[in-house]
């Protein structure tokens, strides 16, 4: 059953969905800090990103569209995160930093120790898009949100075009290097194309390359690790937000005409990365739901990828070390593909971690493939995720499409009071041509 | 020196797959298509015809390397410029030069026997690792058996070597008779029981922390199935070594490109995809299977070696247009650390990587290979090969030979020769002048046939079982008659033998087999 923008389940939550929802808020009710009003990105650790707190503002909305808390608890909650958001410490004045004390409300560094170290690009971009989301869907907020933005200084993070360029500190010094790779990139740039920003460079898939995965050929982003020192994996987690949260339509605005329109190629790459995993669990029979996640033991954090540095089903740390008793079936993974596939695969799916939660904690993170044993690592972006994936099932794409000029276009076009930061009037036009072809594959 | 199989003496708990018997090898998922989509290359004609003034002195470039590094007291000829060591590889090599500079006329008769002679002299006396087969270095002064380092040592064997100088002991046989005698009784010293599996997988040796001997599969892609056609041509059974896969596919500046799938994170071997193995199987067996007797070059009959060929050319074709880069991309020698590169157009995950042997990854060691230049110049009539001719064409020293690649940093060439890169560059001439290099003879078997023709005979040493078909009942000599019609008592027993398609590869397969016009073949009972 489809309808305009929306691929996959479509209907009101069963009883068990909804039980599933109020697991998922539970880990949200257990990490508010009441101090900032922040969330933990993991349970009981008072740290979150910025990535975590669109994460945050993604799980609100749908806890209050989906009945499980009331105007007056979204309200409170939401207030305090912009007013976190509208007071808090920029790194090198310009951004938030990549990570924040829960608590105490400082920039600190992943020890959470007390430090500027800089800004992820990336991570802004997923802010961005629900503070788009949220201001659009609660208009009284709206300016607040608006506001947040017109305090920062884009003139690093982006360039004229929409190359993204994230931060990180060596010494004294703020190092800036070109960030993201074909999928997040692609989500990242969203958000800021969402603010009106141009991002023709970021939009597409400009330098990429194939391989062959089981029949299906799978696009992947060209630029090397080994020169650049940024992996590259092919996941799931970005398509799936593409999905769920725009439709695979590439929010543009409707003044910018021309241009290519990336949805199809978004929506085609999103099937192909859904399509191999499901071949694999057929040709193999191995369950298959992957993506960048946390794990309890080292190295932490791994890229659980479909195709990585050169190799399908790679399972990488940041460093590009293989990992590969860290692969799993993760949890959000198997809930976004679920929610934009409705098939028997994605049934056994999520069949296969519907018991990975306890009531009183959140869902987990997911099933390790090597020992079938749980992740019983609880995380926000897992458990916003569970919350995202059942709004959709309830209405279809959540970014809304039609938007009202508000306090930040009346700010821009005030051509007297600009506010001198890089936002999207202030720029220079971007001279570089609109279609960047990326190879033609069909040969 | 080169074609250093690395085998990392890894414990086998890790390769487990690679020490055990070979189980056949489940490729999962639907196989990659190989689709006869049109590639350019497939338009390009080979080069044949007489070889012009130009090509002539480049021939005779490359041969004045093996005139300046020949060793009188063994017939071996050194690997690298002045340094006394070799493999059988780069002897393959210097077999091939030699075979090109008789052709061609650069050398007369009585050279090439006085040649050939003391070769196989040294071949009949050579120490064998473990008394099994040629170790994979000697020393080219004493015949002595050495490692890396030129220092007395057995430290193992390399299959792929062995293939490769076994494709040239068999184009000498069948090209000059008058040496068949004594090349088959070098083939006779050797012990396969360890080399061929019963599944037809090749091994290597090396020697393990406490000196015992391991056997681990050897060969990828490419090389894996030349290789293989080396042991087909004197009757082995490599039916999983010539086996395609395991592979897969990956496009690169726009083609599908095969590549090895076997992961070389766990099984320390580089799945490098480069030139030299195609060309290798073009200019010396055509691109056709190994019995093929036709002697239509235009065909190919081994279709998917051609097809993958035609791949990999065309991947460094299209290189050239979008970048600028020439390029013709083989595994060489360096005249500086780390001296040896594997400069593929795809390993280990990323095209246009360039390995170490320990996969460290040194971009600016990338290099046009002269030998992998040529042969695709030979292979393929193309304007580009043209450009690529041209390029190489003067990157000789007068009084060495040729160089061993021109780096593609621009820094100029790689002041260093082997025999491997000018012996290569020769056959891949004596291909222009005369064709596929593996030429029937009119006689058919030889010692080698016969011997392990003979029920009485003790075969404890793995060789194939041949057996002459119906040569008793017609009188006549079997080893000069050409095919003899009608069905034999050994043709009605096939006839009778299983179907081909509930055979199961991995069981022991005791039928008899085409070999030749006389010669039936079949694996040895173990």
């Amino acid at each position: 059953m489809t309808h305009a923008g929306h691929a996959g389940r479509l209907g009101r939550l069963t009883p068990k969905e909804l039980a599933w929802a109020k697991i998922a808020w539970k880990y949200v009710e257990n990490n508010t800090s009441p101090q900032t009003g922040l969330v933990n990105s993991v349970d009981r650790v008072p740290l979150t990103t910025l990535w975590h707190a669109g994460d945050y503002i993604a799980a609100l909305v749908a806890a209050h569209q989906l009945g499980l808390i009331e105007a007056l608890e979204l309200d409170q909650r939401m207030s305090k995160v912009i007013e976190f958001l509208n007071s808090m410490p920029l790194s090198d004045l310009s951004l938030p930093n990549r990570a924040y004390n829960t608590q105490n409300g400082l920039m600190v560094n992943f020890a959470n120790q007390p430090a500027d170290i800089g800004w992820s690009a990336i991570e802004i971009g997923r802010l961005l898009i629900w503070m788009k989301i949220a201001g659009q869907r609660y208009p009284h907020l709206r300016e607040y949100f608006d506001k947040v933005v017109l305090r920062w200084n884009f003139c690093q993070v982006i360039d004229d075009c929409g190359v993204l360029y994230g931060t990180g500190r060596s010494g004294r010094k703020q190092q800036p290097s070109q960030e993201g790779r074909l999928g997040y990139l692609q989500y990242a740039s969203a958000g800021f194309a969402a603010w009106g920003f141009e991002t023709r460079k970021s939009a597409i898939t400009g330098k990429a390359e194939a391989i062959e995965i089981m029949g299906i050929k799978l696009r992947f982003d060209a630029r090397d690790d080994r020169t650049t020192g940024e992996v590259a994996p092919v996941v799931t987690m970005p398509h799936v937000l593409m999905g769920i949260e725009f439709g695979w339509e590439y929010p543009r605005d409707a003044k910018r005409l021309g241009g290519r329109d990336e949805s199809e190629e978004l929506r085609q790459m999103a099937i192909d990365v859904f399509r191999v995993q499901e071949l694999r669990y057929r040709n193999e029979g191995v369950l298959t739901a992957r993506t960048d996640h946390p794990v309890r033991e080292p190295p932490h954090f791994v890229h659980d990828s479909v195709f990585a540095s050169g190799y399908p089903w790679n399972t990488i740390g940041d460093d590009g070390k293989p990992a590969p008793r860290m692969a799993m079936v993760a949890t959000k993974a198997v809930f976004g593909m679920w929610a934009l596939n409705r098939n028997a695969y994605t049934d056994r799916l999520l069949l296969s971690i519907e018991a990975l939660h306890k009531s009183d904690k959140g869902w987990f993170e997911g099933r390790y493939e090597r020992s079938g044993g749980y992740e019983d690592l609880a995380t926000l972006s897992t458990n916003a995720f569970v919350l995202q994936a059942l709004l959709y099932k309830t209405q279809g794409r959540l970014y809304p499409r039609e938007s009202q000029p508000g306090y930040f276009q009346h700010r821009l076009n005030d051509a007297f009071a600009r506010p001198q930061r890089c936002l999207p009037v202030e720029r220079e036009q971007c001279k570089a041509p609109v279609a960047i072809d990326g190879r033609s594959f069909l040969r | 020196m080169r074609r250093a199989v690395v085998h990392l003496a890894l414990a086998c708990a890790v390769l487990a797959a690679a020490c055990a018997p070979q189980m056949p090898r489940a490729q999962s998922g639907p196989k990659p298509v190989i689709d006869n989509v049109s590639l350019p290359a497939w338009s390009y004609p080979r080069r044949s015809g007489e070889l012009t003034p130009r090509e002539m002195a480049m021939a005779k470039l490359c041969w004045l390397y093996f005139e300046n590094n020949y060793q009188p007291e063994t017939g071996l000829v050194n690997a690298v410029q002045d340094y006394p060591s070799t493999t059988m590889w780069d002897t393959a090599s210097y077999l091939a030069a030699l075979v090109a500079a008789r052709e061609l006329k650069l050398i007369d008769k009585a050279a090439f026997d006085q040649r050939m002679t003391a070769l196989l002299k040294t071949f009949l006396a050579m120490k064998l690792f473990r008394s099994e087969m040629p170790n994979k270095v000697y020393h080219t002064k004493t015949a002595e058996q050495v490692d890396y380092g030129n220092k007395p040592g057995e430290i193992g064997f390399s299959a792929l070597d062995i293939g490769r100088i076994l494709i040239w002991f068999k184009i000498l046989k069948e090209r000059y008779p008058e040496h068949g005698n004594a090349i088959d009784r070098v083939v006779l010293r050797w012990d396969f029981r360890n080399t061929v599996d019963k599944h037809g997988t090749l091994f290597g040796a090396s020697v393990n922390k406490e000196n015992k001997t391991e056997y681990l599969q050897e060969g990828r892609l490419g090389y894996e199935e030349y290789a293989a056609k080396g042991f087909q041509l004197w009757g082995f059974l490599t039916t999983q070594a010539s086996m395609p896969e395991p592979f897969g596919m990956i496009y690169i500046n726009g083609v599908r490109v095969p590549y090895d799938t076997r992961d070389p994170r766990e099984l320390s071997q580089h799945n490098y995809v480069v030139s030299e193995s195609y060309v290798l199987d073009g200019v010396e067996l055509n691109w056709d299977h190994p019995y093929d007797r036709s002697t239509n070059d235009g065909d190919h009959s081994q279709r998917w070696m051609e097809n993958f060929a035609h791949r990999v050319y065309q991947a460094q074709e299209n290189r050239f247009r979008e970048t600028g880069i020439l390029t013709a991309r083989s595994e060489h020698q360096l005249d500086r650390a780390p001296y040896f590169v594997y400069d593929s157009v795809y390993t280990t995950g990323y095209a246009w990587n360039t390995i170490t042997d320990t996969g460290q990854f040194v971009p600016d060691m990338a290099a046009i290979s002269l030998k992998a230049a040529l042969g695709m110049w030979v292979m393929w009539k193309s304007p580009y090969t043209d450009l690529l001719f041209d390029a190489i064409a003067e990157a000789f020293d007068a009084k060495k030979g040729y160089y061993e690649g021109i780096y593609e940093n621009g820094t100029g060439p790689i002041k260093t020769q082997t025999a491997n890169n000018n012996g290569i560059m020769l056959e891949a001439l004596l291909y222009k002048a005369q064709g596929k290099l593996l030429k029937w003879g009119p006689i058919d078997g030889g010692l080698w046939e016969s011997t392990n023709a003979d029920p009485f005979a003790h075969n404890g040493k793995g060789r194939p079982i041949f057996i002459r078909r119906r040569a008793q009942e017609d009188g006549r000599s079997g080893a000069l008659s050409p095919r003899i019609f009608g069905p034999t008592n050994v043709e009605r027993a096939m006839k009778r033998a299983p179907d081909p398609s509930t055979l199961c590869l991995t069981c022991e397969d005791d039928r008899f087999r085409e070999y030749s016009p006389s010669w039936l073949v079949r694996p040895p009972s173990r």
